[in-house]
């Protein structure tokens, strides 16, 4: 679109950049790098928890060993997360845009509309779905409520059975429904940032694309999907993020070894290295985007 | 700008409309079915509450559940007035220093050649994978060695540096101002903190009233980990979420429990609203 991009010098001296990102990198390098810096180290030393406090001695890559060769379990569940992640991804981003291009026409009742599909967004706090799946199962568990495994708390399948449907229905609908629902609970924040991406785009040109009677296909995928350009990149970021790295089994067994069984160590280690292979497909995938897709839409 | 009232813009046939309502009506139902449910529950009486086979809706609706919340409080130690203004207290104070950090950060990240930039955003978007179980404990042993254990800032300080915003914000700024209104406001004698504040910060509302909703809602549903053991110094969704560990016969008030709780974020959803979902303000620039 434009090639003035980044001629950041003349717009704002360095020193004031310096001074405007002082606070947050604060924040930043206190509170993330470092914990996050401490989880390498421990990956690559055994941890014990003592009355001194921690005591850790370095044993190099013994972890990443134990995870990868006789941990069976981790290997096994490695590919499920990440092709799930993967085929939920374009749903995801799909069914999003669709939303938003419908809650961006005018109709009445669209503020409604748009809360509507906000809600999974608002509500879908962890206490709020630690009472949910307590009221719904009707059993109390304490780890219900943690971020992670907000999606498997609301336990759908509970809330259907309760409308007393005939057992059939119920169970065809269940296996679809609870795929369904988990797509669509998925989809607030993309369909917010769709939303507010669309607003942006200049209404000249569906004037000119319907002046020269291009169809309403047409103008989807020539006006509005390439000017979504550099939306979808940030949704296809945000959902990968949210998909590898929230509530996929893998994750949650390595939180398993940390928070329930306190070991810190085979932990850490298992969390970098699903981390570090979902940074690298992650990188592919923008890259694979920005270079087929966006290169030519701009 | 000559459409007319109520033509839409993307289908042209009334099968078209038709099918993307039904989607639309479908996708929604998904959507509000959970908190219909949880309403229901709500204000459903004991004897619905334990009826078989569970029903949907609620037949004879009582505020009995929500009425028995104070009741079933009391047993904590701390009055249930002091949780609230806890949790307004944390939220509201690290809502606001979020955004200030976060989007002076973005500003400069989008707008200035701060030195390794692109290094510092790699960074940012990788802790993005991280959630705060796997940090912990490292945490925990840098809030005791700053000796802040047991007070307002092991909910408020993390909090603050919260990557999605600033990474957000970034994205924002960079489609939506443009580095000449920059130029143009210093030639005009503005300085940096002015553009700051009085050129990027009105241009991007509509990304710091999101992020404003987003800061606010997982802050007001913070539960205290491992960092604070005084009672009076827990928050509301703690005191609350107790109540649900009280066996079936509670799981009315829990579910009441639940619905007051969303409450005030859906509130601060609709002040938001507005700002985030409606037209974007113009760039001032003609490209």
């Amino acid at each position: 679109m434009k090639a003035k991009k980044s001629k950041g010098v003349e717009t704002l001296r360095r020193r004031y950049g310096m001074a405007f990102v002082a606070p947050w990198v604060f924040g930043v390098v206190v509170f993330v790098l470092v914990p996050l810096l401490s989880t390498i180290w421990y990956s690559v030393s055994s941890v014990k928890l003592t009355e001194n406090g921690l005591e850790t001695t370095f044993i190099g890559f013994q972890h990443y060993k134990t995870i990868l060769f006789e941990n069976s379990y981790f290997l096994k569940t490695l590919p499920g997360s990440l092709t799930g992640g993967l085929t939920k991804l374009p749903i995801i981003v799909a069914l999003s845009l669709i939303l938003a291009v419908i809650l961006n026409q005018k109709f009445r009742g669209r503020t409604m509309a748009r809360a509507v599909f906000f809600l999974p967004v608002l509500i879908a706090s962890s206490v709020v779905m630690t009472c949910m799946a307590y009221a719904t199962d009707g059993e109390w568990s304490p780890t219900a409520g943690t971020a992670n495994t907000y999606m498997d708390a609301i336990n759908f399948n509970a809330i259907l059975q309760n409308l007393n449907l005939p057992t059939d229905i119920q169970e065809l609908l269940t296996g679809y429904l609870s795929t369904t629902f988990n797509l669509i609970w998925s989809c607030g924040v993309q369909t917010l940032l769709f939303v507010s991406g669309l607003q942006t785009i200049p209404s000249q040109l569906y004037e000119v694309s319907r002046v020269e009677g291009a169809s309403a296909w047409e103008t989807f995928w020539f006006v509005t999907v390439p000017m979504m350009g550099r939306i979808i990149q940030l949704v296809l970021f945000y959902t990968m993020i949210e998909t590898f790295a929230k509530n996929t089994s893998i994750v949650n067994y390595a939180l398993g070894y940390i928070s329930d069984k306190l070991v810190y160590d085979e932990g850490s280690a298992m969390l970098w290295f699903y981390f570090m292979v979902v940074g690298v497909i992650l990188g592919t995938v923008l890259f694979l985007y920005n270079r087929l897709i966006l290169r030519r839409w701009e | 700008m000559a459409r007319r009232a109520g033509y839409k813009r993307y289908t042209r046939s009334t099968a078209g409309n038709i099918l993307f309502f039904f989607f639309l009506a479908v996708a929604g139902i998904f959507c509000t079915l959970p908190l219909i449910y949880s309403v229901c529950t709500a204000f459903k009486p004991l004897d619905e509450l334990l009826v078989f086979p569970p029903r949907f809706f609620v037949q004879r609706p009582t505020l009995e559940n929500f009425l028995q919340i104070p009741a079933l409080l009391e047993t904590l130690r701390v009055p249930l007035e002091r949780y609230l203004l806890n949790s307004v207290f944390i939220s509201v104070v690290s809502t606001v220093l979020h955004i200030i950090a976060a989007s002076m950060a973005a500003f400069a990240f989008s707008k200035s050649r701060v030195k390794g930039r692109t290094v510092i955003f790699l960074i940012i978007q990788f802790s993005l994978l991280y959630n705060s179980t796997t940090l912990g404990l490292p945490q925990y042993l840098i809030f005791s060695g700053l000796g802040m254990i047991d007070t307002f800032w092991v909910y408020i300080l993390p909090a603050i540096p919260s990557s999605m915003g600033a990474f957000l914000m970034k994205q924002y700024m960079d489609a939506s101002i443009p580095d000449t209104l920059l130029d143009a406001a210093r030639i005009d004698g503005a300085g940096v903190f002015r553009m700051y504040a009085q050129l990027a910060m009105p241009m991007c509302k509509p990304a710091w009233m999101t992020l404003i909703l987003f800061s606010f809602q997982s802050m007001w549903s913070v539960v205290p980990g491992g960092t604070i053991f005084k009672e009076e110094l827990k928050t509301l969704p703690y005191a609350l979420s107790s109540i649900a560990q009280g066996g079936i016969a509670r799981a009315g008030s829990a579910m009441a429990a639940t619905v007051a709780l969303m409450i005030p974020t859906i509130i601060v959803y609709f002040v938001t609203q507005s700002n985030v979902m409606e037209t974007m303000s113009t760039s001032g620039m003609k490209d």
